[in-house]
């Protein structure tokens, strides 16, 4: 599920190395326009529904925390 | 009863003392009542549709926490993740079910009464969107839903807000509506100075600045060519100093029975852009547009195909932006149909809409002019060009917003080049007509004070502790002084039926 | 505690401020020169002993000083409380309120239908006007909860009151702090505060040539009529009666031409004598004196509805005459004529005309219509005259008498300022004018 994570993120933003990257949002890489296109596919791909309560900068750091916040959705 | 009357103060008068008499268990109950006689006094047929509103949001959202909680249950005996997929999207569309019929009822009710029937029940404008924002809320899972009608009504119908708003959110109120507060003298004090002030703004700066938009407006020959120099800054300053004057007024009611309510403008002429204007400005309609539109319509599936759409046929750059550009669209298609259903005000939607795109996109070019100038960003010179730039900008579009239509408002902006009465600019106090001599004084006077508030709340200091540490005696004298301006130059009639630039929402 | 001491700060800064604001917005008025004087009775230690309330015309038609000499054996101290459209209610009020002051010998009371009216038609501020010349707190209070109604109370309050007056803040200020004022020195242009009360007014016109009043008199019909005057006007006969004091009834004088017009004048004036002669009062109906035409010709009026200063003069000194009289218990009645119509007929004249001009559709020329005032049944005739040069000075006559009350005027007169004039007189009179009106009309009004 991670490398289809990283396809959808690569997809969006092809200049960013998602594997190293670890300050996506804190490091300015990402803007908001990003995360709702990265959002939406998340939606799309995963069958969550991601809120706009998630949209926190520590769930979107790094493809990581975004997985991590996509498996806790799964969980629910 | 409008809340500029003696009858209000009158009641907020009794009501105080009610609610402090109470026992704190029971305040709740006693703004339970407050509401219901604050409406009925509007009239008894339009309480039906707040009733109606009430009801089907409170009763849709317990139904949307129940589907919840359902399958909740149901999910504890999957044992496959496609089982758990399944359950999961059987609870959306149950819930979605429920939603798409409170959100279309309501909505619906609101655009039948507003734009077609014309029939505006008090605050329909307000108490419709905070309803479907805390449904919303409770479909999204942010909090439970409230168990008991009567809380959710104090809640939805508290009575400060119904005119006007802010935009509530559930969350942010209920502690404060329904846990009681303890009598203080000092959050008394400062609510009533806090009314005060916003009267003083509303009654003496707002009603003055009027005057002179509504000479503007009159035609003749205080209008056109270098009078639309100052419809680009009057009709700002009082749409500024009324409808922020009315938010002192709602929050400092609120405030003297220890409820805070969400502030609705910070320093909006400090913005450097529209954008920040926006985050400045009618504070709770932008959230609520952002959280309830914006990024719904983003992250929706829909825009997200055009995304991925767009992605495959031109330039990542670009194509991440079409979600948002889309829900942008809706928003201030939105947000102008909510100010009025005539062109007019769609045009304004659209031209903040433009503006905002329109500088987002030469971001990168403006960076580049700023380097080729050598002008710092930060540079005071700078910002304070920019908070110039964005009051015109704000001013220029307001043309869209106040005149009788968009044909009006074309032919005021051409008349700007095609009128010469550019000599006028040798006599400025002409060009505020529909006010005397001693009225501009007052208004300015006003204007100083406003500022040097809006200054000292931009620094990041509490107005409250600012203005304790001036002596006691000068205080209190200038406290009279002010209630003095506000009753004496002030629009004191018995009930003010101008009414509010926004009471018709 | 300090929540107490908050509240005692708070209301002690209002004061302050309703104290600042009320100095630099209430106008200076005939109250603060009447208070002036009423002050300076009090420090040489004297008490009046006559007392006038009523309406303006009280104010300016009886002159103290005249009073004081001429009245029973002289040697009298009068004053003269009048104000402005005073209502009987506000009579009562105020006399009350003196009486508890002064020991009064006589008290003059002015009855005109304009004092009767209902409080809808009363003027607001002249009511206010008493409020603030009552002394008493109670008397000031009492005096608010009944007359004025609870979303006027709001205006006891000074700067509240007078917050319209903002624009002439500094004019007002500096006429304040002027020594003059502060001396009692009044310094108006066309009349002023003269001495305990009275306020002299300047003549403007020469005989018959006032002309018609400007508005529609107010015809004296019941239904404007106040219910409840005639019970205030009970209510000061009985605290006359309680305080020993002797009820003097009168009616001011107002122009023949406002007589004239009010159909049935007799109506007002019958109703007062009625009154005072149920409860033995003497009742002086001013406008009906004997030889009324000659004794306040139009040169001592100052409009329609009062005297000048010296027609006060004229009348104070009568009025003397005429109460002396009747203290002695002589019949007062021959010094007045027993009805309108005696007047009108033993006046045999007509006392007042007016014109006005009317364009005339298509044409440059314009007609001047005029009106008159005399007895019923009595035609009068006009003769028509413009000044077409206003340097030159000489008249030409557009058209001699007749019993055409038009007359055309040719549209080049008008290109220059004019001089226009009616004449007036009775039908077959000899006189040459027995009323006229002169104006100029500037060239292109």
């Amino acid at each position: 599920m991670m490398e289809e994570l990283l396809n959808i993120l690569s997809e969006i933003r092809p200049d960013v190395d998602f594997e190293k990257a670890d300050a996506l949002i804190d490091g300015g890489i990402l803007d908001s326009f990003d995360i709702i296109s990265i959002v939406g596919e998340i939606n799309n791909a995963f069958d969550v529904e991601i809120n706009v309560e998630y949209l926190l900068p520590e769930n979107f750091n790094s493809a990581k925390a975004i997985y991590e916040l996509v498996c806790k959705l799964l969980d629910e | 009863m409008s809340i500029l009357s003696i009858r209000f103060l009158a009641f907020l008068a009794v009501l105080l003392l009610i609610y402090y008499l109470s026992p704190v268990r029971w305040r709740w109950v006693v703004l339970l009542f407050a509401n219901i006689i604050f409406y009925l006094s509007a009239g008894v047929k339009n309480a039906g549709f707040l009733a109606v509103t009430t009801v089907t949001a409170w009763g849709g959202a317990r139904l949307v926490e129940q589907i919840n909680e359902k399958y909740k249950e149901l999910r504890k005996l999957c044992s496959t993740k496609e089982e758990k997929q399944e359950n999961r999207t059987s609870c959306v569309k149950q819930k979605k079910k429920v939603m798409t019929v409170i959100l279309f009822f309501n909505l619906g009710l609101w655009i039948l009464m507003k734009y077609f029937l014309k029939a505006s029940p008090l605050g329909i404008s307000f108490y419709t969107f905070i309803a479907m924002g805390y449904c919303i809320d409770v479909y999204r899972g942010k909090y439970p839903a409230e168990k008991n009608l009567c809380r959710f009504f104090v809640f939805l119908a508290f009575f400060p807000q119904m005119l006007q708003g802010p935009f509530s959110r559930y969350d942010r109120m209920k502690d404060d509506l329904f846990t009681g507060h303890p009598f203080s003298s000092d959050r008394l004090g400062e609510g009533a100075l806090r009314m005060l002030w916003g009267f003083f703004k509303k009654m003496v700066v707002a009603e003055k600045l009027g005057c002179v938009t509504a000479s503007i407006y009159a035609g003749g020959d205080t209008s056109g060519g270098i009078y639309v120099l100052v419809l680009l800054i009057v009709p700002t300053l009082q749409l500024y100093a009324d409808f922020s004057g009315y938010m002192d007024i709602v929050c400092g009611v609120s405030r003297m029975f220890g409820i805070c309510l969400q502030e609705n403008f910070r320093q909006p002429f400090f913005a450097r852009s529209i954008e920040e204007k926006w985050r400045r400005w009618h504070i709770t309609l932008g959230d609520w547009f952002k959280d309830y539109i914006f990024y719904p319509i983003s992250m929706g599936k829909w825009a997200q195909d055009l995304g991925r759409k767009c992605r495959k046929k031109m330039k990542p750059a670009i194509a991440r932006m079409v979600p948002s550009y889309i829900s942008f669209l809706v928003v201030w298609t939105v947000t102008g149909f909510w100010h009025g259903s005539a062109l007019h005000f769609l045009i304004w939607g659209w031209l903040n809409l433009i503006i905002i795109a329109g500088s987002m996109q030469l971001a990168p070019f403006y960076a580049k002019m700023r380097e080729r100038f050598h002008i710092k960003e930060e540079s005071k010179g700078f910002i304070l060009f920019q908070m110039i730039r964005t009051m015109l900008l704000v001013g220029m579009m307001s043309i869209f917003s106040d005149a009788p239509s968009a044909s009006a408002a074309f032919s005021i902006c051409a008349s700007l080049f095609t009128k010469f009465n550019w000599g006028l600019i040798k006599y400025p106090l002409l060009l505020l007509p529909g006010l005397e001599g001693w009225e501009i004084a007052a208004v300015g006077l006003g204007l100083i004070l406003m500022l040097i508030v809006d200054i000292i709340k931009e620094k990041g200091y509490e107005i409250y502790s600012v203005l304790r540490k001036i002596p006691m005696p000068v205080r209190y004298l200038g406290y009279a002084f002010l209630f003095y301006f506000v009753i004496l130059i002030g629009n004191t009639g018995a009930d003010l039926t101008g009414g509010f630039l926004y009471a018709q929402f | 505690m300090r929540s107490f001491k908050k509240i005692i700060l708070m209301a002690a800064a209002l004061i302050i401020a309703e104290a600042f604001f009320s100095f630099c917005l209430e106008p200076v008025t005939y109250t603060y020169y009447l208070d002036r004087d009423l002050e300076k009775i009090k420090s040489s230690g004297k008490e009046p002993d006559i007392v006038l309330v009523g309406d303006s015309r009280i104010y300016r038609t009886f002159v103290p000083e005249i009073l004081d000499e001429r009245l029973g054996e002289g040697g009298h101290l009068t004053v003269n409380t009048g104000t402005g459209s005073q209502t009987i209610q506000s009579s009562y009020f105020y006399l009350k309120d003196l009486l508890e002051r002064y020991s009064a010998e006589y008290v003059v009371v002015e009855l005109s239908y304009d004092c009767f009216l209902k409080k809808e038609q009363a003027s607001a501020l002249g009511n206010w006007m008493i409020f603030d010349r009552i002394r008493s707190p109670e008397n000031k209070i009492s005096y608010m909860v009944q007359s004025m109604k609870p979303s006027e109370w709001p205006y006891a309050l000074k700067s509240y009151r007078y917050r319209s007056y903002f624009p002439d803040i500094f004019s007002n200020i500096r006429m304040k702090l002027n020594a003059d004022t502060r001396a009692g020195v009044d310094v108006r242009e066309d009349e002023h505060y003269a001495d305990r009360g009275f306020v002299w007014t300047k003549a403007i016109y020469e005989d018959g040539g006032m002309g018609l009043p400007p508005s529609e008199p107010v015809q004296w019909n019941d239904d404007k009529i106040d219910p409840t005057s005639f019970e205030w006007l009970d209510k000061i006969r009985e605290l006359c009666s309680r305080e020993n004091v002797q009820l003097i009834l009168v009616t001011g004088p107002v122009s023949l031409a406002t007589i004239y017009a009010v159909e049935n004048y007799e109506d007002s004036y019958e109703c007062f004598a009625d009154y005072a002669e149920q409860y033995g009062l003497p009742y002086f109906e001013l406008n009906l004196l004997k030889g009324r035409r000659q004794l306040l010709p139009d040169s001592l009026m100052r409009d329609s509805g009062h005297v000048c200063g010296t027609g006060a003069e004229v009348v104070s000194g009568i009025f003397c005459d005429i109460l002396n009289a009747w203290l002695k218990g002589e019949d007062t009645s021959e010094w007045f004529y027993r009805s309108v119509a005696e007047m009108k007929r033993d006046i045999g004249e007509v006392v007042a005309c007016d014109f006005h001009t009317e364009a005339i559709e298509n044409s440059s020329d314009r007609i001047m219509i005029a009106q008159s005032a005399q007895e019923e049944g009595q035609e009068a005739e006009y003769e028509f005259w413009i000044c077409p040069d206003l340097e030159d000075g000489k008249w030409v006559l557009l058209q001699a008498y007749s019993n055409q009350s038009t007359c055309l005027i040719p549209g080049e007169y008008f290109l220059k300022d004019v001089s226009l004039r009616v004449n007036a007189r009775l039908s077959g009179s000899e006189k040459l004018w027995e009323a006229y009106m002169e104006r100029v009309r500037e060239a292109g009004a």
